[in-house]
């Protein structure tokens, strides 16, 4: 079945005139295909980072679809309502008020149940997602590349530019991240915006260790000194024969700051300086929560148990890829899925 | 008489040794140097582990900084070049490594390695996958060898792709720095074959470093001898493996083996005494000494300079002043 698909998607592209383009384009990515279907056997075989793929992989659905998914219950509830199944009009929205009882109880409508305002638990969780996911997206996308490029920098020239760039990351390692950011986020005043600024410029100086070290030893090999000796340029050689030689641990620390992220936003938020209310983030609807702990527990609970899924199937996810991406360990899987 | 390629003017180099950022001494690496290498030429440099060989090999290539001292090329101070005539003289010296396994790299396929020397140096080539194509083809390789990544081949395939990158260039000078000797034996021939064959098919000049004695001679023309980061000997390939004048290459002649199980050795073989001296503290006066049987108190406290002794014959010791 596949091979016939393959076979008449070739005839496809013969008849087009691009048969041959793109059995070349195929050639030249064989090992880059290889590669990947690797990764994904060995990600197959080990459930625990399998778990924590597809804990990743709801989080971002969540986060990205959160609204058409509360559109489409709503469409069901207003279904059932025109049949006479359901006896009050019930629309799921994270900021309407008296959707349903003060703190209602999970029910089968309001399956998280509801806050003091009567406002529904899950649509302010599913839409919390959204807002961590945007968090941790713009964080991670925001730090992490200056934070490469220094470290690049900083471990390929050495000498002063190193010892500068480095006693500068040293300042900003000394703090503990959520002291840090607590501090700017509060000299910038509350809110998401400073949240999400704080963050940033917590999140860089990791990376320039990382990066920096890992240069460190890329540097020596014989293959660097071979594109100096035929007359390739500083930039040339960081990025294309260093740089793609020392991702692996970058992508995997990234992984892991994803979880990261979402749990130091939450706490910025917990502790109020983050997201304001009637922003639905998690860690200030567990905070909100706070207060019915003893009436209404599975208001602080269920967002608590969100940020931790989230973080937890991250933390998994990172652990799988540095197994897979390490050689070593990945050679032995290799070695038992039959590929020399 | 044509002037030579390269000379090299008295080059030294020092590591400095640190112990807790305090430099507590200095490894003499390459420590006042002095030899010419003619166009179309295979020089061969031989001494042991540490002699400061291949230190000599990447200083010539500018890949190192010397401590003092000068490499011309072609009329210019190759330390001296800057910008457009830096990437120049890049394109025409080249290097070989000894290590196959460690020289390419792991993230590229064969073809993206090829085609950086070509677009680095925008070389005009009407069709590059052909000509790259072409080069694999020189080297004993093929068009399907394209889109692989090194760590599919063995290191014999990868030396060749490692050559077929310096040939990509044509460059006029290459150093050699042991580039069989982490191959095995049947390897090893097939590598030197075919690098004398386009030495005489380009004109290719070479710096040919190893330690390997009868490599060595198979390959090169002149010879130097390299002991504790200087040179003690340089002499015509077969004059040296004839008549070997200073100690030590008598020494190192006397230890090569002859594969006939009924020849016997005519002279004694010159037995070594002691170890090779630390290159941090080098003794005094010749290097070799302290080691040396025909060492006289002169020897202990003035340098030997090189100087001509025979036609074409250099040697750095008191036995023949």
């Amino acid at each position: 079945m596949k091979e016939k698909l393959a076979r008449g998607l070739n005839r496809m592209l013969d008849l087009m005139g691009y048969g041959e383009k793109w059995r070349e384009w195929k050639r030249k990515r064989r090992a880059m295909f290889e590669e990947w279907e690797l990764m994904y056997k060995a990600l197959k075989r080990s459930p625990l980072a399998k778990a924590g793929a597809a804990m990743a992989v709801v989080f971002f659905i969540l986060g990205i679809f959160g609204p058409q998914i509360l559109a489409l219950i709503n469409g069901l509830y207003s279904l059932l309502y025109s049949q006479g199944i359901i006896k009050q009009k019930i629309v799921l929205d994270p900021y309407k008020i008296f959707a349903g009882p003060r703190l209602g109880k999970p029910s089968l409508l309001h399956p998280f149940g509801c806050d003091e305002y009567g406002r529904d638990l899950f649509a302010r969780v599913l839409t919390g997602a959204r807002v961590s996911l945007i968090v941790s997206v713009v964080v991670i996308s925001l730090g992490i590349p200056p934070g490469i490029l220094l470290g690049l920098v900083s471990g390929y020239y050495g000498g002063k530019v190193d010892e500068f760039i480095m006693r500068v990351t040293d300042v900003f390692l000394a703090f503990p991240a959520l002291v840090l950011a607590m501090a700017i986020a509060a000299s910038l005043g509350a809110g998401l915006k400073s949240a999400i600024i704080a963050l940033t410029i917590v999140w860089w100086p990791s990376y320039v260790r990382l990066v920096r070290g890992q240069v460190l030893s890329a540097r020596e090999n014989v293959y660097v000194e071979a594109a100096r000796a035929i007359g390739v340029s500083n930039l040339r050689i960081m990025v294309k024969h260093i740089l793609p030689n020392i991702i692996s641990p970058v992508i995997v620390l990234a992984t892991l700051d994803f979880g990261t992220v979402v749990i130091l936003n939450a706490a910025l938020s917990f502790i109020g300086l983050g997201a304001q209310p009637p922003t639905p983030e998690w860690g200030r609807i567990v905070y909100d929560g706070l207060d019915y702990l003893m009436m209404a527990p599975w208001y602080s609970i269920i967002p608590g148990t969100a940020v931790f899924l989230t973080a937890l199937g991250f933390n998994l996810l990172g652990d799988g890829l540095r197994d897979v991406l390490d050689p070593r360990i990945r050679r032995s899987i290799e070695f038992a899925s039959g590929r020399e | 008489m044509e002037a030579p390629l390269i000379q090299v003017k008295d080059l030294v180099k020092y590591f400095p040794v640190k112990k807790l950022f305090i430099t507590v001494g200095q490894v003499h690496a390459v420590d006042g140097v002095s030899f010419e290498i003619m166009r179309g030429e295979t020089f061969g440099l031989v001494g042991e582990s540490g002699s400061g060989k291949t230190t000599l090999g990447r200083l010539m290539l500018r890949l190192l900084t010397p401590t003092s001292g000068d490499v011309v090329y072609n009329g210019r101070s190759i330390f001296e070049l800057e910008g457009g005539e830096l990437k120049e003289f890049r394109r025409r010296a080249q290097i070989v490594f000894q290590d196959p396994y460690t020289s390419l790299n792991p993230r590229m396929t064969i073809y993206d390695i090829l085609s950086e020397p070509i677009n680095v140096h925008k070389i005009r080539i009407p069709d590059k996958r052909e000509y790259i194509v072409k080069l694999l083809e020189t080297v004993g390789l093929g068009e399907e060898h394209l889109y692989r990544y090194p760590h599919e081949f063995s290191g014999g395939q990868k030396q060749r792709i490692a050559i077929a990158r310096v040939l990509a260039l044509r460059p006029e000078f290459t150093v050699l720095d042991e580039p069989t000797s982490a191959l095995d034996v049947s390897v090893q021939a097939q590598i030197l074959n075919m690098l004398k064959e386009l030495q005489s098919e380009f004109k290719f000049t070479y710096l040919f470093i190893s330690h390997d004695l009868s490599v060595v001679k198979f390959m090169s023309h002149r010879i130097a001898v390299m002991y504790v980061g200087k040179i003690i000997e340089v002499a015509p390939s077969d004059d040296l493996f004839s008549e070997p004048l200073h100690p030590y290459t008598q020494m190192l002649l006397s230890a090569l083996p002859v594969p006939d199980p009924k020849y016997t050795r005519s002279k004694q073989i010159i037995k070594p005494r002691g170890q090779v001296p630390s290159a941090i503290s080098p003794p005094p006066g010749c290097r070799f000494h302290p080691r040396c049987p025909f060492a006289r108190e002169k020897c202990k406290a003035e340098e030997p300079e090189l100087r001509e002794v025979k036609p074409s014959r250099l040697v750095a010791c008191h036995l023949y002043s």
